[in-house]
């Protein structure tokens, strides 16, 4: 059982939607069950919960954070579920404190649509970028890997003996990747400076 | 202004707290006197935030996709004893334990007389001419284990199929060493009148007097017992004495 957990996993890792979808159906029922009455929660409510600790899971995944399954992937969401309730609790204790200072909330929508806008041009100046600038990106910034893994990703049959050479193949990889982010943060912006987001 | 590679490996370092101090201070220097430094590193964090801000939008809508896939959920709210079933069957099953613990370790309350009279009772051996010939069962239950509750269910049961009156002799004392008097008295009171039981009377008579008191009647037991201290020539002369004393100054 524990074996299909971790073949899955690698398989999320690799970016396999369906592996995603299995563990999320599979999962779901059983962590709603649990979280619905042990925290009292409206079935909109720990829906919410589930998913926001099913994308911590992702993101844990995707970083490398979680390297192996041991008990299961329910154990493993309702830790993070408990996690993220406990801080929920923790910042709800903290605004009621501090709610004067709270921001109107017609600035905090402002905000929110700023960073909608924001993210559109990321989205629109990535798709016009090449596609090894986008999969240097995907591997450096979201898989957070490092220039040596983001080589081997990329080379996966090469095994370069020579130390040199390796280091000047990664050293490429690293202008590449400097020079993609680069390009794209001056696009984006270029367009926000344009657009007058956040004034 | 442009950002190279280096600037950006040494930025994504800083922001994850792993740049060594000295190329540290040089970039918050760096921070601290160039401007437009500054805001170019801070696009750039803006950027890979935002970049990763998408990959979350885009996993959130694969989950909302997941969502129109996926069943009703049914949140039953679990029945409590199928919550505390665990403990439940504990507190069952120590109840249970603790029931058959009791019932086997509760010996029945004896009351002053009866406590007179077990304290007095001592064994009488198996003799007469039966001996040799009676089923081991029983003489081992009364002679080496002298169990006498079960040595006088087994003695009745022989007496029942050989119609020996010895067994029944030895039923009842059996009876009466287990604290069942009102089945021995009726059985030793014929046999002290019996002929065949001449030679061991004042034995009868011993245990009919422990029969009595067992079961209160204390004058009867008494009578017995000046009846055997006062003869002579009695084995059970000094017991009989003793133990009439003690019912008398108890």
């Amino acid at each position: 059982m524990m074996q299909d957990a971790n073949s899955l996993l690698l398989r999320i890792r690799a970016g396999d939607d369906r592996a995603i979808e299995e563990v999320y159906l599979l999962c779901r029922q059983g962590f709603c069950q649990n979280f619905a009455y042990k925290w009292n929660l409206s079935t909109d409510q720990v829906l919410e919960l589930y998913q926001e600790s099913f994308l911590v899971l992702l993101e844990s995944i995707q970083v490398g954070k979680i390297q192996e399954v041991r008990q299961g992937w329910l154990p493993l969401l309702k830790g993070i579920g408990r996690n993220l309730l406990l801080v929920q609790n923790r910042q709800t204790k903290q605004l009621k404190l501090e709610s004067e200072e709270l921001l109107p909330n017609t600035a905090a929508e402002n905000e929110a649509n700023d960073e909608e806008a924001f993210l559109q041009i990321i989205q629109a100046e990535l798709d016009n970028l090449g596609e090894k600038c986008r999969e240097l990106i995907d591997l450096r910034v979201l898989k957070d890997l490092s220039y040596k893994a983001i080589y081997s990703w990329l080379n996966p049959s090469q095994n370069t003996q020579d130390e040199s050479a390796l280091a000047t193949a990664i050293g490429g990889i690293r202008v590449q990747y400097g020079r993609c982010i680069d390009r794209l943060r001056e696009k984006v912006f270029d367009r926000v400076k344009n657009t007058g987001l956040w004034n | 202004m442009e950002l190279n590679a280096k600037d950006i490996a040494l930025l994504e370092l800083y922001w994850k707290a792993e740049l060594a101090g000295q190329e540290r201070n040089a970039l918050e220097e760096r921070f601290n006197t160039d401007a437009d430094f500054r805001e170019a590193a801070n696009e750039l964090q803006r950027l890979q935030k935002g970049l990763r801000n998408i990959q979350r939008r885009q996993w959130k809508d694969q989950m909302a996709q997941f969502e129109q896939k996926a069943p009703a959920l049914a949140l039953t709210k679990p029945a409590w004893w199928k919550k505390w079933w665990i403990l439940l069957v504990w507190i069952l099953l120590l109840s249970v334990l603790a029931i058959w613990l009791l019932s086997k370790e509760r010996k029945p309350q004896l009351n002053e007389n009866q406590a007179i009279a077990q304290a007095a009772f001592e064994h009488f051996p198996y003799y007469g001419a039966t001996l040799g010939t009676s089923p081991q069962d029983a003489i081992r239950l009364y002679e080496e284990d002298q169990d006498y509750v079960k040595a006088e269910q087994a003695m009745q049961t022989l007496f029942q199929e050989s119609k020996d009156s010895t067994y029944l002799l030895y039923a009842a004392i059996a009876a009466v060493g287990s604290n069942q008097a009102e089945k021995a008295i009726p059985v030793l009171e014929q046999l002290a009148k019996s002929a065949r039981f001449e030679t061991i009377r004042e034995d009868v008579e011993w245990y009919l007097a422990l029969g009595y008191l067992g079961v209160g009647e204390k004058k009867r037991a008494k009578d017995i017992l000046r009846k055997i201290g006062s003869n002579s020539n009695s084995t059970r002369k000094k017991e009989a004495n003793v133990l009439f004393q003690k019912i008398i100054f108890k």
